[in-house]
């Protein structure tokens, strides 16, 4: 081969990427609120639609009410029903870890937003480390990149302290999702020949 | 959390009023002791080591019986029946071992919430002091070693968060996030925040009037703490735009 040539390897990709929702560099892909209220945590999550695309990818684009698998998120208001998209075992990443270590899921939608992992379904306390994992199933909402987002309310109480401490987890967590397996990624291979 | 050093919130113009805003839902009382007689409609007691020294005969009404120790849980009360419900159920015989638990609960799960601060149990340990020195309890009164932090039973740390969480009921008086605090926020298991600093009193009325007590500065703790609950936002910015990888091959 002579000279140079620069192959973008995904550039049948990139062509495709353009023509659906992308991030732009700045754009706010994932945005979280919570407070405390009424029912417990109050909640809202707004999506980027990439986002929600993705996630709808990732089963066969089915919604389920949240309340088969769980009894803990109501929506807000109370006279809409939280759907979720379906996450079929063969595409749960299981537990992700972010940067400061800390665990989280994404299938647990309708559980509560942080579950302990020291006791058995007894109750009983059990040993070893304490390490509470997040629940980010959050993000299996239907409906999380219309308008403002979707709002919940999940059960349980919270110091304040506790609260900013799920908001930041919310936010580390979400964004090791997102570099994980959202962030666009190009990847270009050069092959240069040499003359002998 | 340790809850030496946390200031408690002052009650004195709120307490001052003649009516608080009540908004405790329903309350519930556990009462340890020993009875001679059970109360109408209780076939047996609850099991409570903690109770000792009791008897072991007791008289009622000139006969001699046995004692049994242990402890009687109301069920949910709405608060006007807890004076009624104490009155039918208050053990013949009590003493320094024994406890007095009060159960709160709220209508909702943010009033309950608006408790799950240190300042909270600090401010129940003053106006009880407060309450006991009206009383004139006399220096070797138990409640005095408990509202000094002395009592195992009722330890003086915060740990709201975990026992929240917590489902089960366990023993250990050691472990981070144990229930034998001055406020235990057993919410997951009874849906209530328990009070676990009141010994059963020196008669029936003052218990009763040291419970009233309880409902009252936790009414007031509600009102001079009220404020507008703030949010809180986490986002996810792509500020550096798609990764790009270059690799190059020399042919």
């Amino acid at each position: 081969m002579s000279g140079e040539s620069t192959e973008t390897v995904l550039e049948g990709a990139t062509n495709l990427m353009e023509t659906v929702n992308i991030v732009k560099r700045g754009e706010t892909p994932i945005s979280i609120s919570v407070g405390r209220s009424r029912h417990g945590a109050f909640l809202r999550i707004k999506t980027h639609p990439m986002v929600e695309d993705f996630i709808r990818a990732l089963g066969s684009g089915d919604q389920e009410d949240v309340k088969v698998h769980g009894r803990y998120w109501a929506p807000i208001p109370s006279s809409e029903t939280l759907l979720v998209y379906n996450l079929p075992s063969s595409s749960n990443p299981g537990t992700l870890y972010s940067e400061d270590g800390l665990p989280f899921v994404i299938d647990k939608p309708g559980r509560p937003i942080i579950m302990e992992t020291n006791q058995d379904s007894e109750g009983r306390i059990l040993g070893g480390s304490d390490r509470p994992v997040l629940n980010l199933s959050i993000l299996r909402l239907v409906g999380s990149s219309e308008g403002i987002g979707k709002s919940l309310g999940i059960k349980g109480v919270f110091t304040e302290e506790e609260l900013r401490n799920i908001k930041t987890r919310l936010g580390i967590a979400a964004r090791r999702f997102y570099l994980t397996y959202l962030k666009p990624v190009t990847f270009t291979v050069t092959l240069h020949s040499q003359e002998f | 959390m340790d809850l030496r050093g946390v200031p408690h919130v002052d009650l004195d113009s709120v307490l001052s009023r003649p009516r608080l805003r009540d908004r405790i839902y329903r309350v519930g009382v556990e009462v340890e002791g020993g009875w001679g007689k059970l109360p109408k409609g209780i076939s047996a007691l609850v099991h409570d080591g903690s109770v000792r020294g009791l008897g072991p005969t007791t008289y009622i009404d000139g006969r001699e019986y046995p004692v049994q120790t242990g402890e009687i849980s109301s069920p949910p009360l709405e608060v006007s029946q807890l004076v009624p419900w104490m009155t039918l159920h208050y053990p013949q015989l009590a003493n320094q071992t024994c406890g007095l638990h009060v159960h709160m609960s709220f209508k909702t799960a943010l009033t309950y919430q608006r408790l799950m601060t240190p300042s909270y149990p600090v401010t129940v340990l003053e106006y009880i002091r407060q309450w006991a020195l009206q009383q004139k309890l006399k220096k070797d009164h138990i409640i005095w070693s408990r509202l000094k932090g002395d009592s195992r039973y009722c330890q003086h740390v915060f740990y709201a968060d975990e026992q929240a969480r917590t489902i089960g009921k366990d023993h250990d008086q050691n472990r981070r996030g144990h229930r034998y605090t001055v406020i235990n926020y057993c919410h997951s298991v009874h849906g209530t925040a328990e009070c676990r600093l009141l010994p059963m009193m020196d008669s029936m009325a003052q218990s009763i009037l040291a419970v009233q007590e309880l409902l009252r500065i936790t009414n007031a703790f509600l009102i001079a703490t009220g404020k507008r609950e703030g949010r809180h936002v986490s986002n996810v910015i792509d500020d550096i735009g798609p990764d790009h990888d270059v690799t190059e091959l020399r042919v």
